[in-house]
């Protein structure tokens, strides 16, 4: 069997997969000296707008301390000093998008869509290079031979219907053109594999695991005899479903070690259904805890978690807005029914989550040079899809957590309203020690000053 | 020795840009095909006339086509497939999730680790409990005793399986490379008896490519002929299977095409007309009308309270549509009984209720439903219901449906700062709200062109039932209703909207358009003119069977060929 970790990128160039990530890798060069506890991603993606009167805090000058933020960004008061709250930023790559729920799939790729013209006419966008998040766990997993590139989750959905059964508003996370990250939805499946397995050497499971190993070997070889004729578009396909069998190969080499707890929220009680709308806020605590319990082990080193689709047609929240309950994406447009504001009861509650998040992170202790907590070596980006009204081409983001030092917190960052995301990706990139040129589009380099200590 | 093809070998605009809908350009791009030049200069016979078949016959050999996408089976596909090959009923794991394509119509979704996972446990799951049954597949005794007879019945085994499994013979390699992996890490590493080993090599099959995708031919590079590569017997096999079916071809089917015999026109349409004429064939078809008409999973639709509407309520609805597009196809299979009858049977008391029925109901009880109030598809329950929104009826919804999925016209997503339309009141009729919104400048483009087609439907709510007052007034649901040829048409209703579509030509298009995507897989591309026109050609009068076309669909170029993708490997082309 062929050491496919550190094959990776000869296969990825081969057979198009992840293509796009090649040419951005860099050197191995370190942030700063490597600390005790590695830098971790955690990047949330909230569908449906933040009113852009609730997002900027109100006061002057830069300093979260001095600022006041809004009734609904108020439960993350106590954070204030961990907070990194940008500016609405421009989206260069999306500029051309009718409106930003089409967009959805694009945020965090910073390339251009593909060609709409060859795709017909009701089409979602679709990207065609990667979302930063891959380039960075590609080059993480690599180097620092994790089992996972990143941890990639979903909370419910909804039953899906009309345009948000598109694949392109279900996906936030690509590795390439025609190649979507899906997101995992059963928390229990992740605690399975990664928390839970046996540690006592079994001869049946290890003779499946035998197998599963051969079969999976044989038919990575035969998806790259099979791809070998098709067309670019084609082989894009066939080699996410490759790098996925190389990715699940990899994973079972690993020599099974002791497996870190599982977080109690998965193991107390009875398993949740993870396709119930109902069970959105207990599964929302448990899909953080996850990746907490993933960072914790270094697993990997970054997570994401999509909170929704990109209309959010099918998603609604009765626990929260009553009986008489509308979707997320119409509560976005319609902010007031029956006399209640049920846009800010939402953004409350998620704000609410946010913060709780944090408290998480801070938590579990990691003493070292730069760091107390785990939250102090973390970055949480909470990318919220667009400001209400879905036309406006700025995104509001919000950034917490220190990295390890390398994140100036306790701002509200007053950037130009040109500054375009992709800076902020990079920036992103290189706090995380996989320093990049450009996200997506070439033309875009540079920084986001203020962002970054250094 | 092979030449790749390069980007942009051939323009693939969809149709939708090649026309703009007379006085409102920038709106709305009309689809019709009948408006189109075929390629290469060659004019379609116009809808209606007598097509002289040697013309039509050398304008099929020059028409050009689009590209043939690669897709994963959907979830349907699966579970037929699955009965078909193994014999069992498979349940498909959640994660191997469906999406709606770009043509509007639902495909397999691509494989990331998510589903690969699931596809890997799934499938052994499949493959040792369907083992015992398989291993007889081969013309083998259950339980061969010596290791020679053991790799024989292997190598039948890997070649009939294989066959049915990949949907066209194996090559040499193909199945050499698979007694390798039964003799080596099976037998030898893993030291498996044969029926285990025979277990090991389903599992694995069942996870190939050639098992998962459509792509039905062997791995040799294609071959180009006047910029277009046939389709083999074995594909065109399987396109018609999955096409009426939704499975793998049968063993008729398969023997045609190891015969060679899927080449003629007459014969692919001989085998087209079997398979539709089979229970299969009649399950297809629920399908396509659901889809086309924008009817998703009803069930699990969350309705305000006021509407009573239950998951039981739903599946109620989306029965009876399955019902009703059956009789429709029972009957004439036309468009005007689709669009126009007011029979169907009903259930379910509560949707009785709905409908305002009082008669004796039942699944197989046709009943009469006031034909003042009921016409046809478009003013059933479920398309109602499917085409409203969570709290309100939606006339703008509702009016898109018409637009976009019968008369394939195309709308863009609304344009910047037009401010949404006012919310529902007591004191605000829907007729109301929406004028005022449509006053604004930038609004009335687009919605002068769907917003009347969505009025004609305000005499029923949120889930269809009838109603003759809105806001206090009395429901008013009358409009002109601009068609792509730019004449304009008043209705007075729903149920007149319902009769002056059924007999438009331009729906008539629409129909075969629709179709021509669900079988391509695809969106339609300029390159599809030639084939769309011939085949609307054949549903040109209002009372004709729509299975005409479907057939005669199978026998254009559209399905036949395919266009070279950019960047796939070819050989040489040259005079061969």
């Amino acid at each position: 069997m062929k050491n496919w970790q550190t094959n990776r990128r000869a296969l990825l160039a081969r057979l198009g997969a992840g293509a796009a990530l090649l040419p951005l890798l860099p050197n191995r060069r370190s942030f700063s000296a490597d600390p005790v506890f590695p830098k971790r991603l955690l990047i949330v993606v909230a569908p449906n707008g933040y009113p852009s009167g609730e997002f900027v805090p109100t006061g002057s000058g830069n300093e979260l301390a001095n600022l006041q933020l809004s009734e609904t960004m108020r439960p993350l008061d106590r954070w204030k000093n961990y907070l990194s709250i940008l500016a609405p930023l421009a989206c260069p790559n999306l500029k051309e998008a009718e409106d930003f729920h089409r967009g959805y799939s694009m945020m965090l790729t910073g390339g251009p869509p593909v060609d709409k013209s060859l795709r017909g006419p009701d089409s979602v966008w679709a990207p065609t290079t990667p979302s930063f998040d891959q380039i960075i766990g590609l080059e993480l997993a690599t180097r620092h031979k994790l089992a996972l590139r990143t941890l990639p989750l979903q909370l419910p959905f909804g039953a899906l219907s009309g345009v948000d059964s598109k694949l392109e508003a279900r996906r936030s996370f690509w590795m390439g053109q025609n190649q979507p990250v899906s997101p995992e939805a059963n928390p229990y499946k992740v605690v399975d594999t990664y928390f839970a397995g046996k540690t006592v050497s079994d001869p049946a499971m290890d003779r499946i695991r035998a197998e599963k190993r051969s079969l999976l070997d044989f038919l990575g070889r035969d998806l790259e005899r099979y791809s070998s004729t098709l067309g670019t578009s084609d082989k894009l396909s066939v080699g996410g479903h490759l790098q996925a069998v190389r990715d699940i190969e990899t994973q079972l080499a690993k020599p099974i070690v002791a497996p870190p707890a599982a977080p109690k929220s998965t193991t107390e009680g009875k398993p949740l259904d993870y396709n119930s709308l109902d069970n959105y806020p207990a599964l929302m605590n448990i899909q953080f805890d996850i990746a907490t319990a993933a960072f914790r082990s270094d697993l990997t080193r970054i997570a994401t978690l999509q909170l929704g689709t990109a209309w959010g047609d099918s998603l609604h929240f009765p626990w929260l807005t009553g009986a008489n309950t509308r979707p997320w994406h119409r509560i976005g447009h319609d902010e007031e029914n029956n006399g209640r504001n049920e846009k800010r009861i939402l953004d409350t509650w998620l704000m609410t989550q946010f913060a709780a998040l944090l408290d998480r992170l801070a938590s579990v202790p990691e003493v070292g040079p730069n760091s107390k907590t785990m939250l102090d070596n973390t970055m949480v980006l909470w990318a919220t899809t667009m400001l209400t009204g879905h036309h406006t081409p700025q995104l509001p983001w919000i950034l917490a957590g220190k990295g390890g030092g390398t994140l100036r917190t306790g701002q509200y960052l007053r950037t130009a309203a040109d500054v375009p995301v992709n800076r902020v990706m990079i920036d992103l990139c290189r706090a995380m020690d996989v320093p990049v040129k450009h996200i997506g589009d070439p033309s875009i380099t540079g920084s986001v000053p203020g962002l970054l200590t250094t | 020795m092979f030449t790749y093809i390069s980007r942009g070998a051939r323009r693939r605009l969809p149709l939708a840009k090649v026309a703009l809908f007379a006085g409102l350009a920038g709106c709305v791009g009309s689809i019709n095909p009948a408006n189109q030049t075929a390629p290469n200069g060659a004019e379609p016979d116009p809808p209606g006339a007598t097509p002289n078949p040697t013309s039509e016959e050398n304008n099929a050999a020059r028409a050009a086509v689009g590209p043939r996408p690669l897709r994963r089976l959907s979830r349907t596909e699966l579970v037929n497939t699955l009965s078909d090959l193994l014999g069992v009923t498979a349940e498909v794991p959640s994660e191997l999730s469906d999406v709606l394509a770009d043509s509007g119509y639902t495909e397999g979704g691509t494989l990331s680790k998510v589903e690969a996972e699931s596809m890997l446990e799934w499938t052994g799951r499949l493959a040792a409990t369907s083992a015992a049954k398989v291993s007889t597949l081969s013309s083998c005794p259950p339980s061969p005793t010596t290791r020679a007879e053991q790799d024989e019945c292997a190598r039948v085994f890997v070649e009939t399986f294989g066959r049915r499994a990949f949907r066209r013979p194996l090559t040499t390699v193909e199945s050499d490379d698979l007694l390798r992996y039964y003799s080596g890490p099976l037998r030898k590493d893993l030291a498996y008896d044969y029926p285990t080993a025979i277990r090991g090599l389903v599992w694995l099959m069942l996870q190939s490519p050639r098992f998962l995708y459509h792509w039905e031919r062997p791995p040799e590079p294609a071959m180009v002929k006047d910029e277009r590569i046939a389709l083999g017997p074995h594909e065109v096999a399987a396109r018609l299977s999955y096409l009426f079916w939704g499975s793998m071809p049968d063993d008729i089917l398969a023997a045609a095409a190891d015969r060679g015999e899927l080449s003629r026109p007459e014969q692919i349409k001989t085998q087209a007309l079997r398979l539709l004429a089979d229970e299969r064939g009649a399950r297809m078809l629920d399908s396509f009308v659901l889809q086309w008409f924008g009817i998703g999973d009803i069930a699990k639709m969350t309705k305000a309270a006021k509407y009573n509407f239950t998951p039981a309520l739903g599946t109620a609805m989306l029965d009876e549509s399955r019902r009703f597009i059956r009789s429709v196809f029972e009957k004439d299979g036309s468009l005007e009984t689709l669009l126009t009858s007011p029979l169907t049977t009903i259930g379910d008391p509560k949707l009785a209720q709905l409908y305002g029925y009082a008669g004796p109901i039942g699944n197989a009880t046709e009943v009469k439903l006031d034909p003042t109030q009921r016409a046809g598809f478009l003013t059933s329950a479920s398309f109602l219901t499917a085409q409203s929104l969570h709290s309100d009826l939606n006339p703008i919804k509702r009016g898109l449906a018409v637009v976009a999925q019968l008369l394939c016209l195309v709308v863009p997503s609304p344009p910047n700062n037009v401010p949404p339309a006012k919310l529902p009141g007591p004191e605000l009729s829907t007729r109301k709200r929406l004028s005022e919104h449509a006053e604004n400048a930038c609004a009335r483009g687009c919605h002068g062109v769907f917003d009347p087609p969505g009025m004609a439907f305000e005499h029923y709510d949120g889930v269809g039932a009838f109603r003759t007052m809105d806001g206090g007034e009395p429901v008013n649901s009358s409009a002109n209703i601009l068609f792509p040829s730019g004449e304009t048409k008043p209705v007075k209703d729903a149920v007149e909207l319902s009769r002056i579509l059924a007999e438009s030509a331009d729906v008539r298009a629409c129909v075969a358009q629709q179709w021509l995507r669900y079988a391509l897989r695809r969106s339609d591309v300029e390159d599809d003119a030639w084939s769309l026109a011939a085949a609307s050609k054949v549903i040109a009068n209002p009372h004709a069977d729509l299975r005409a076309m479907m057939v005669a669909t199978t026998t254009t170029p559209a399905f036949l060929f395919r266009s070279p993708s950019p960047g796939e490997l070819m050989q040489p082309q040259g005079d061969l």
